[in-house]
């Protein structure tokens, strides 16, 4: 009972700043792919469509947000001897969670997303977050930062999706932009290495944009 | 030696935690995932063979019309789908067979939809394959299974088979155009052709006894 | 001087540090440059003497692959002009925009990967695939790694393996059979292909069904095939001028054309049925080009003796084994953009291998 009354404490004091910096942190500055390029499987496997890319989004920050709240609430008691069992665990009871769930009530869409729901499990993505981050800090602030860095990795997806349908099908979330007696199918979007060109040059353009970064002090 | 008792503890705890709240989710989502996964089959049967169904319906719905309007049978090496139409006739209007082989780069399955004559097709999809896309990936188009409607799994002479000929050589009943550029998936296909020609004449040879 | 000469004087003030059009500063001293070719001069020692300069170089290398552009322009008509002023048009467009940008002078090293990406592509390509193409190939094969002398990747090939991977059945149909000297037909389709101009499938693809072309044809470049890659002969004429003139690395081409012609006997005697007669082999298809124009970019090969030769074999040994053990017929375009991969660990390993033995010594 103490030990939940100290944690919401230090919540509530911190909310204002922290809060935002872990948010800017996900999304932008230490955006899980286009910074750190980690869980770039999945974003290589799952975005030749928009929808697919979309859905494999909000599986991640569903997953991501509920993991890490929920080891933010063990940290304490869990013996840090197994600590890594028990943070896979905890990934997959959520992430199978929703692959059943998805298997039910969304069957088409489960089945273009192959085994990439199951193999979130597997994501570097969440292990980090959990091991780097939910394991210091509070819960609710942890749960931030999953839902962050699940954010920051929806985005580009949403983005590379969007412009591999568009260029690869003409089309977007289905419907047809171009008509296909103008437009021509590119398979090379069509099919992963569409993906590595275009975070490629995603990561480029965002480099490029931002000013450049401090040399790190070894 | 007390810090073991306490990790064996919570690990033990955490497991079944984490099992019971699995095998929760799973036994409410499992038959919404079987039923799903048995209509997604009956579809490509139902579409192959020509029943009338709406593309939207839901997975119960689908299980419903396969049930009341298809019999299946296994005869020897292989397995039919016929259509026997509720109510209608107790004649088959059409026979399914399911087709299988190696393609190019994978597996290949299908359902090869044929008339009551078990010679003359009238149906062909394949659901299943991993060909080059825009080559041999086009085996899943319309316009490549359109053109097999209509033609017969036998030659002049009765012989059981099927031939894919190259664009623009001269086509019979018993043959189509290939793709192009993707001569080795249009071999593989018809491979798997001929092999279905060869059990369905065995099964004819059957049917033909029997009457 | 003359009046063009004045001209441009007048107008350096605009364009110098502090001038209103100092943003267009690329284009004018690309201006500049292209009329009058300013050599930087050293002012104070050490002097040293370059005996050839890199556009010197460029020019050697447009030059040797003129025979082969008139072949192309022979066996496939004035549109082959036309794919060379897209070609030029769309990647010139990347390359001014890119100058602009980084506020750096336009690159002559654009003047043969725009002169040599026509010749690698099928007569009856799309001209918009032509640009896109070569947009990409200018794009991603090179500025992303900071323009020209930095590429991994030789940009012409990047280009064209986009096109092949991207639109593969458009380019499985642009197969023509030349129409030597029907030029009033080609003349008249334009921008077309002629409406009863055969499309016709390639030797090796024919060679993969089973019949094979006259060796005579394949070395006078009457057949179906890249428009520049056809002509053999045209092929050799522009190597031999390359090797005396010292320009191509001799080692690269005499690596890859062995090891191809060693490992295809080899493997024609073992597996008959797959892999072609090796005289066939060397004079189908894209090789003897690719090896003599492409693997030989000095940017995107290994600097060093002994690694030219181990990049040219495995470049002849990915060619030989991609056309007679995989899906596709022609393999000699990924053949070298592997080989490109490996050009900087070749590299590393040979200089490794010097230092060790020096170290040695001493």
């Amino acid at each position: 009972m103490t030990a939940t009354n100290r944690v919401s404490v230090t919540c509530v004091g911190c909310a204002g700043s922290k809060c935002r910096e872990t948010i800017r942190a996900g999304v932008h500055t230490n955006n899980p792919i286009l910074v750190q390029v980690i869980g770039i499987c999945s974003a290589l496997a799952v975005t030749s469509k928009l929808e697919t890319a979309l859905v494999m989004g909000i599986a991640l920050i569903l997953t991501a947000t509920l993991s890490c709240f929920f080891m933010s609430l063990i940290r304490n008691i869990t013996p840090p001897r197994i600590r890594m069992i028990v943070e896979i665990a905890l990934i997959s009871v959520f992430v199978i969670c929703f692959d059943q769930i998805l298997k039910a009530v969304y069957w088409d869409m489960s089945k273009q997303l192959g085994p990439y729901v199951g193999l979130i499990i597997t994501n570097c993505i969440l292990m980090g977050r959990l091991e780097g981050f939910a394991l210091q800090n509070p819960p609710l602030l942890s749960l931030v930062d999953g839902f962050a860095n699940g954010l920051g990795y929806a985005l580009v997806l949403a983005i590379v999706g969007c412009v591999r349908e568009l260029v690869g099908s003409g089309s977007l979330l289905g419907f047809a932009i171009l008509p296909e007696s103008v437009y021509q199918t590119n398979l090379l979007f069509v099919l992963a290495p569409g993906a590595f060109f275009t975070m490629g040059l995603l990561i480029w353009i965002v480099n490029a944009a931002s000013p450049p970064k401090p040399e790190k002090k070894p | 030696m007390r810090s073991d008792v306490r990790t064996l503890f919570f690990a033990a705890a955490f497991g079944t935690t984490c099992a019971l709240v699995l095998t929760a989710v799973s036994r409410l989502a499992a038959p919404y995932r079987s039923a799903n996964e048995k209509a997604e089959e009956m579809r490509n049967y139902l579409s192959a063979l020509g029943v009338p169904f709406d593309e939207k319906a839901s997975a119960k719905a689908l299980i419903e019309i396969f049930d009341r309007n298809v019999v299946v049978q296994t005869n020897g090496r292989l397995r039919i789908y016929a259509f026997v139409p509720a109510g209608v006739s107790q004649e088959a209007m059409a026979f399914a067979v399911p087709l299988a082989g190696m393609g190019l780069w994978g597996p290949i399955k299908g359902v090869l939809a044929l008339e009551p004559d078990l010679r003359t097709i009238r149906g062909l999809r394949f659901y299943q394959q991993e060909e080059t896309p825009g080559l041999g990936g086009e085996i899943g188009a319309e316009w490549f299974v359109r053109q097999f409607k209509g033609k017969k799994l036998v030659s002049f002479t009765g012989e059981p088979g099927f031939r894919l000929v190259k664009k623009g050589m001269p086509l019979d009943e018993n043959s189509v155009d290939a793709i192009t550029g993707a001569t080795m998936t249009s071999e593989r296909v018809q491979t798997i052709l001929r092999d279905v020609a060869a059990k369905v004449a065995e099964e004819r040879g059957r049917h033909d006894r029997n009457e | 001087m003359n009046p063009i000469g004045n001209l441009l004087k007048r107008f350096k003030p605009l364009f110098d540090q502090g001038g209103g059009l100092r943003p267009l500063w690329p284009i004018f001293q690309a201006a500049d440059n292209f009329f009058f070719s300013h050599v930087e001069e050293a002012e104070h020692a050490p002097f040293g003497r370059d005996p050839i300069d890199i556009k010197r170089y460029m020019s050697l290398v447009i030059v040797a692959l003129l025979p082969s552009f008139l072949a192309a322009l022979y066996f496939f008509g004035p549109r082959v002009l036309l794919m060379l002023a897209v070609s030029y048009a769309a990647g010139g467009l990347v390359e001014v925009l890119f100058a602009l940008v980084r506020k750096e002078e336009i690159n002559e090293g654009f003047l043969i990967t725009g002169f040599i990406f026509p010749l690698i592509l099928p007569p009856g390509i799309p001209l918009w695939m032509v640009a896109v193409g070569v947009v990409f190939g200018v794009l991603v094969g090179k500025e992303v790694f900071g323009g020209t002398g930095r590429n991994l990747f030789n940009p012409a090939l990047v280009g064209r393996c986009f096109l092949l991977l991207g639109y593969p059945a458009a380019l499985s149909k642009s197969w023509v059979v030349p129409q030597s000297g029907d030029w009033l037909l080609w003349w008249r389709a334009l921008p077309d292909v002629p409406a009863d101009a055969v499309t016709g499938a390639t030797p090796l693809m024919l060679a993969k069904q089973g019949t094979h072309t006259p060796l005579w044809d394949l070395f006078i470049g009457h057949t179906a095939g890249c428009i520049g890659e056809t002509s053999i002969l045209m092929t050799l004429i522009g190597a031999l001028f390359l090797i005396t003139m010292r320009v191509a690395s001799l080692r690269t081409i005499l690596g890859s054309v062995l090891s191809f012609l060693l490992l295809g006997t080899i493997l024609h005697w073992i597996a008959p049925t797959r892999v072609n007669p090796p005289s066939f082999n060397l004079l189908s298809g894209g090789f003897l080009f690719g090896a003599v124009f492409m693997a030989t970019d000095p940017v995107t090969g290994p600097v060093t003796g002994a690694a030219r030769w181990f990049y040219g074999v495995i470049i002849g040994g990915a060619t030989l084994l991609i056309r007679s053990f995989s899906g596709y017929v022609e393999g000699v375009m990924f053949a070298i953009l592997l080989g490109n991969i490996c050009a900087p660990l070749l590299d590393e390993i040979v200089i490794r291998i010097h230092v060790r033995r020096y170290a040695r010594e001493i």
